[in-house]
């Protein structure tokens, strides 16, 4: 018996010292990284030559399922965005609520006949609209099918050379796009760029723009708050120069037009669209020949707000691990065969084994542990080296946000990075374990082949402008 | 098998470091916050210096540059690089002369020369400011970084544009899209002596800065460049269509054309036809863009009817006759316009009797 406690606590230990150390690798490639990122963004300033209107045409696509409380807000302050060259295609994926009737009135919308080009198959279009006073904006109302193929009707509405995708609840800071579409100009070969997303939940803010972020008050918001600062920086900055991104957050991301038809659009059966997404269209350039460059931007900002209850966040986990584990087995092919180079052999196995397996393997140590202890097996000086490595987690976190801060200027006041470092402790040691739960919880929902989304609650930016 | 141990590290002394990381993360954080302000300091400084140089009078602008001339040079240079993209005229020339009283004229040369494209790319953006006929203010076009050349042409002045109009349209087939954009930007900033060059461009075999001269063309008001335009409204790209299209319509007005064009199979060149046809109020085509308004694209019906309201008492009996059509999507549109119209009208009809009242 001893012996089945031992081989779990050695790999609870080696996981997590495996994870560990990979992402203290990832720190130190992000702040190499975030130095070079800097430096060419600052050479592109592009801000006039962007103010023309010959600028490339980029089409918002903005999915609403039951957006009925935000929608109005969000795309208001899409209007309000500064790129000269710009058309708005909101999608009604057959809300339940009365998302339409809200853009309706909102807008004085009307009904102009769904004409358009059917590029990529989807759900039927039952009505389009479009607004006799801005013709920026239009809206297409059709079936329900999920947000992938809300996604692939927008795309097909779309007359932008770039589509810019993002959810109903991401507010874009006004100059954005023109720092997004940077990279598109610099390179052909560029076929996605993605921004920063912040959590706005506890921002000032000023003329409907965030104008300072502050720490989260709520324990449960700052754990993802210093979560997204980490992810941002991990996920996204840290790969750029491994050549291993895989992800743009579905909430904010600049594509080619031309190369998301190539492969098809957005896969209508993933959880995780965004994510499958990248790796797909990386996929297909190591398969074509063509380079697929997929850049990140970390100055153009976009804010969303964090889930605030136990239960939305809890399934927008198991969600966000069910996409992951759904990437992963469509894609298994490419998983360490050299012909996809570093996504192959180096991106992709690091989610295997730092994301997909190391929860599972961590859940399974710390339950070992815990019946061992109660049952006497090990003593409690066993958990030091554990105990350590938690610790260590802890202080790769507050580098993280050291990172961020030097870097982004994020928080401005002692008060907020002394709540944020409260916040950090309180992700290591609580939160995490719990994120281990909703992913276990994921993972059964899986293997049950469940795809939907489940509930999300909105609040609306008019309701935390109002109350910040 | 033993549990792994690590004798020599006790729990306490992690927790130890985990607090230092964390005083070190606030402590940093505070040092950063002063620098921040210093720096913010030292640029509201260097801004309020700027805009004296360029705007006040000229013994209180030798005072503002003697200043700037001590602020270390990498600092001005950031921001007069930001101003020097964006001004004109007498604020431009200022801006120059601090560059030369202050020496940076030799940190713009040095840097026009430096092997660092970041460095090469920050000389683009200042070289305007070299003086006049300085070989400097254009080297960086030929660079062999396409950001470089992009920088270097966007930062061109309307003199340098015009002169240099050739190497920019040759610029316009670049390799990389951030060039051909930035030439394009760059001359349309010249006068009529790009003319000539983007002529004689459009009578080059088709190639992807094909688009971009059209666009120049259809923004330069020269009527040399008509029968140039004229030839591109039947390219195979329906983008190249539609900008001949809008270049056409001020100085070739042919109804056979347009008829042509009005009925094209992109919606993108019908719609630009309407549009064109309403902004030259030809009422004699007022019954071919009326017939678009029972066209399947929206865009197409919209340009149509926004058309017809500029094409005086025909364009809007057609709107009339529309606005009770079988067609549901024609009638709504011409309702629509008809709307908006009259509406303007009021508005403008009121103001016109106020202003008139008040006269009185």
């Amino acid at each position: 018996m001893s012996v089945f406690f031992d081989v779990m606590l050695w790999l609870l230990f080696g996981i997590v010292v495996v994870s560990t150390l990979s992402q203290l690798a990832l720190y130190a490639s992000a702040a190499l990284e975030l130095r070079r990122i800097r430096s060419r963004d600052r050479h592109q300033l592009w801000r006039r030559m962007l103010s023309s209107p010959l600028a490339p045409k980029i089409t918002v696509l903005v999915p609403a399922y039951n957006e009925s409380v935000s929608i109005l807000d969000s795309v208001n302050g899409l209007m309000a965005l500064t790129y000269p060259n710009l058309e708005i295609v909101v999608v009604n994926d057959g809300s339940s609520d009365d998302t339409l009737d809200v853009l309706v009135e909102g807008f004085a919308l009307s009904p102009v006949g769904p004409v358009y080009r059917h590029v990529v198959a989807t759900e039927r279009v039952t009505e389009i609209y479009r607004s006799p006073e801005d013709a920026r904006l239009i809206v297409v109302d059709k079936h329900n099918g999920g947000k992938a193929d809300a996604l692939n009707t927008a795309l097909n509405v779309a007359s932008g050379d770039l589509v810019c995708a993002i959810d109903a609840d991401t507010l874009v800071a006004t100059d954005a796009l023109q720092q997004l579409v940077s990279p598109f100009l610099s390179s052909d070969e560029t076929v996605a760029v993605g921004g920063t997303i912040r959590l706005a939940n506890d921002a000032s803010w000023k003329n409907g723009q965030v104008s300072e972020l502050h720490a989260p008050r709520s324990l449960l918001v700052g754990a993802q708050a210093a979560e997204y600062a980490r992810s941002f920086l991990v996920g996204r900055i840290a790969w750029g120069p491994l050549g291993g991104n895989l992800i743009i957050s579905g909430a904010f991301g600049l594509f080619r037009r031309s190369s998301l038809l190539d492969v098809g659009g957005y896969e209508h059966e993933s959880i995780g669209e965004d994510m499958e997404l990248i790796v797909r269209l990386r996929r297909h350039g190591y398969e074509t020949g063509k380079i697929a460059r997929v850049e990140f931007t970390p100055d153009p900002v976009a804010y969303t707000e964090a889930p605030t209850s136990l239960r939305t966040l809890a399934r927008q986990r198991n969600r966000w691990f069910r996409g992951l584990l759904d990437v992963l087995s469509r894609h298994r092919a490419m998983i360490g065969r050299p012909k996809y180079g570093s996504a192959g052999m180096l991106a992709l196995p690091y989610f295997v084994v730092v994301e997909a397996l190391a929860p599972i393997i961590e859940a399974c140590g710390i339950v070992a542990i815990a019946i061992a202890l109660a049952w006497g097996v090990i003593g409690w000086e066993s958990l030091l080296p554990v105990a350590l490595v938690y610790l260590v987690g802890i202080g790769a976190s507050l580098l993280v946000l050291l990172l961020d801060d030097l870097a982004f200027g994020t928080y401005r006041h002692t008060r907020d990075r002394l709540r944020m470092v409260g916040h950090v402790l309180f992700e290591q040691l609580i939160f995490r374990p719990m994120t281990i739960v909703w992913r276990l919880w994921g993972l059964r929902l899986f293997l049950q082949g469940r795809t939907e989304w489940g509930a999300q609650e909105r609040r609306g930016f008019t309701e935390r402008t109002a109350t910040a | 098998m033993t549990p792994p141990a690590l004798p020599l590290v006790e729990l306490s002394t992690v927790l130890i470091l985990v607090g230092v990381v964390a005083a070190g993360y606030l402590t940093a954080g505070v040092v950063n916050d002063m620098l921040r302000h210093r720096r913010e300091a030292r640029r509201d400084r260097i801004e309020t210096d700027l805009a004296t140089v360029m705007f006040q009078s000229e013994v209180q602008a030798a005072e503002a540059a003697g200043r700037l001339a001590d602020m270390p040079h990498g600092a001005v240079f950031d921001l007069v690089q930001r101003l020097a993209t964006d001004l004109g005229g007498d604020a431009d020339e200022r801006l120059r002369q601090l560059v030369s009283t202050a020496g940076l004229t030799r940190d713009i040369r040095r840097r026009l020369n430096s092997r660092s494209w970041r460095r090469r790319a920050q000389g683009a953006a200042l070289a305007s400011l070299l003086p006049p006929g300085d070989p400097g203010r254009w080297l960086l076009l030929s660079d062999k970084r396409a950001l470089v050349r992009a920088r270097a042409a966007e930062s061109l002045e309307q003199d340098d544009a015009s002169e240099l109009a050739p190497t920019l349209t040759s610029m316009l087939h670049d390799e990389s899209e951030a060039v051909r954009f930035a030439a394009q930007q760059a001359l349309l900033k010249g006068d009529t002596r790009v003319v000539d060059a983007v002529r004689a461009y459009l009578g080059q075999p088709h190639s992807v800065g094909t688009a971009y001269a059209l666009e120049i063309a259809a923004n330069f008001p020269d009527p040399r460049l008509t029968q140039a335009i004229a030839k591109h409204t039947k390219a195979t790209d329906p983008r190249e269509r539609a900008i001949a299209t809008r270049g056409l319509g001020p100085w070739l007005f042919e109804p056979e054309i347009f008829r042509e064009l009005l009925n094209d199979e992109a919606p993108l060149v019908r719609a630009t036809a309407a549009t064109t046809v309403g902004s030259r109020g030809a009422e004699i085509m007022a019954a071919d863009v009326g017939r678009l308004l029972r066209d399947p694209s929206w865009e197409v019906r919209r340009a149509a009817g926004l058309a017809l309201t500029k094409m005086g008492p025909a364009g809007t009996m057609t709107l009339r006759v529309y606005a009770n059509d079988n067609d549901a999507y024609a009638a709504d549109m011409a309702q629509q316009v008809l709307a908006t119209a009259e509406a303007r009208y009021r508005t403008t009809s009121n103001q016109h009797r106020t202003r008139v009242e008040a006269a009185a």
